[in-house]
């Protein structure tokens, strides 16, 4: 598939693949427990690691969704977040496992994610809204790839917990690869954080920059949910450390990784699931709160944060380091946006 | 001076400034009281290279193109930036380096070193240098007791973005190359994917 993909190639591929993603209930159906009260203070998160290996059937995909959501709904989570690109996992259906990204164009890779992404998104969000409504969970779906605008964009989504949509967020900041790929950066503004707990979402390369976190806190965010997936050969605690555990100490919030690891289509994926949080509210000063062990494979981890022990962390935070005036602020933002895709 | 993009810094932490050493470009010297400008002239060999001293919070240099960046909208925070060769470089205060929108004012006006002080703490990456220097892809610092050089995690060997400094005569050494973090910058372009418009937008800054 290394020549380019003419119009009726796109449609046959769009269709078929919309014949293999079509409706297909899960195979059991969750506890029917009365759902507890939403907390305010103490949270329990779980944030997922995926395997990103293409599925050959869209069940499995959707059986290892809903066996995440049976671990959280298990170890009393009220807020569950998956990772960036999640439902790329179901292009398996149609394409080979071992169809590598490095022997395709960047204008065939264009094309397939521009074809294709719109019927995983779909896919994707049905189901993710069904599962956070059946297990009355707080859900961070992770990320996919849908046209808004006739502009391709990597979003995430927040369900409450009676499924219903409560934020919306494009990807602002695309990494170079995917911007190759014809992923725009989202033009919309921030979207309001989820209450009571000031919930946000962004996604992955968002992260590194501590603008998308001033943004969303200036917007009473209090909790960053960063669905991952590193384009990295091999996992190295520094470079992991420079995304959303670095931007939780230099703007005092809470952040949630959630990882998608390992091969899909010959990229390689790895990081780990971690809960972060100012290094002074950790008890070894460490930052960490919780973090998968591995840097590949699938699981779930968990932690308990306190939104009122922030809350004077902050306060705290923000007396000892003021923020620049605005003269300051303006004067640094004061050079044009590159246009170039 | 001509100053070639591979630069030889020496740091030490003595009460004395040692004996002059060859071949060094840039040294740093955290004194722990004030030291007069005769002192460091006296030693004939440390005036062919810039030397930038400290005491406590407050640095001084003996070269005169040290300036302190008050005067201007992006004056933030304590700390001093002089040139060096075709670059700036920065030494700034811990407070300070805790607020990220300074470390970016300074690598986006062309500081490709940032140089600081404290304790590293339980690891380099909650350490808010470390932090700057990931976040810019610029080159820091650490002038500690026992310091620590940060670099672009892109440009280590190890991609941790921390090395350690060869002890010699009473302090350290490292070798840097300026034009690394060009290398840094390409393999993972940080400043090219700033959104201003959009943080215009959303200002956190309030006008009021």
């Amino acid at each position: 598939m290394s020549e380019g993909i003419n119009g009726v190639t796109q449609l046959m591929l769009r269709a078929w693949l919309a014949w293999r993603l079509r409706e297909e209930p899960p195979n059991s159906s969750p506890g029917s427990d009365p759902r507890a009260p939403m907390p305010v203070d103490r949270v329990k998160i779980g944030a997922v690691q995926w395997n990103a290996t293409p599925v050959k059937r869209a069940q499995d995909w959707l059986d290892r969704v809903e066996h995440l959501f049976r671990e959280a709904q298990r170890a009393h989570c009220h807020l569950l977040v998956f990772p960036e690109y999640i439902a790329l996992s179901l292009l398996g259906v149609i394409m080979p496992e071992d169809q590598s990204a490095q022997v395709l164009t960047d204008e065939t890779i264009r094309t397939l994610l521009r074809t294709l992404g719109p019927v995983t998104y779909r896919y994707w969000y049905r189901w993710m809204q069904w599962m956070s409504r059946q297990y009355r969970m707080v859900t961070v779906a992770g990320s996919a790839l849908t046209v808004v605008r006739h502009q391709l964009v990597n979003a995430t989504v927040i369900f409450n917990a009676e499924g219903e949509e409560c934020l919306w967020q494009p990807k602002f900041h695309p990494m170079a690869a995917e911007r190759r790929w014809g992923v725009s950066p989202g033009a919309e503004r921030m979207a309001r954080p989820y209450r009571p707990w000031g919930l946000t979402a962004v996604v992955c390369h968002d992260a590194t920059y501590f603008e998308t976190f001033r943004m969303a806190e200036a917007l009473g965010a209090r909790i960053v949910a960063v669905p991952i997936a590193d384009p990295e050969v091999r996992y190295t605690e520094g470079k992991a450390r420079r995304g959303c555990f670095s931007r939780v100490q230099d703007v005092p919030v809470i952040g949630v990784v959630a990882a998608n690891t390992g091969q899909l289509f010959g990229v390689r994926l790895t990081g780990k699931a971690g809960i972060y949080v100012p290094a002074p509210l950790s008890f070894d000063g460490s930052g960490v709160l919780a973090e998968s062990p591995h840097p590949h494979g699938e699981g779930l981890i968990t932690a308990v944060i306190s939104l009122s022990q922030l809350e004077a962390y902050r306060r705290q935070h923000k007396a000892q380091f003021p923020m620049p005036p605005a003269s300051f602020l303006d004067a640094l933002y004061q050079f044009e946006e590159p246009t170039s895709g | 001076m001509e100053v070639t993009t591979l630069t030889k810094l020496y740091l030490t932490t003595q009460h004395e400034l040692p004996p002059p050493m060859r071949d060094i470009d840039l040294a740093i010297w955290v004194a722990d009281a004030a030291a007069p400008e005769a002192h460091v002239r006296s030693w004939a060999g440390w005036s062919e290279c810039h030397v930038l001293a400290g005491f406590h919070e407050s640095w001084c240099g003996y070269r005169p193109n040290l300036d302190p960046w008050n005067g201007t909208a992006l004056a933030f925070g304590n700390g001093y930036i002089w040139r060096f060769g075709r670059h700036y470089l920065a030494w700034v205060d811990h407070a300070t380096l805790m607020v990220p929108e300074v470390p970016r004012a300074l690598a986006l006006a062309g500081v490709v070193l940032i140089i600081s002080h404290g304790e590293e703490g339980p690891s380099p990456y909650v350490h808010p240098l470390w932090r700057a220097v990931q976040a810019n892809q610029i080159f820091g610092l650490r002038a500690g007791p026992v310091p620590s050089w940060y670099l672009p995690c892109d440009i280590d060997p190890g991609e941790e973005g921390v090395s350690g400094m060869e002890a010699q005569a009473g302090g350290w050494t490292i070798e840097f190359d300026v034009e690394q973090l060009m290398e840094a910058r390409r393999r993972f372009p940080i400043h090219q994917g700033l959104r201003p418009t959009l943080y215009k937008a959303e200002a956190w800054w309030s006008h009021e």
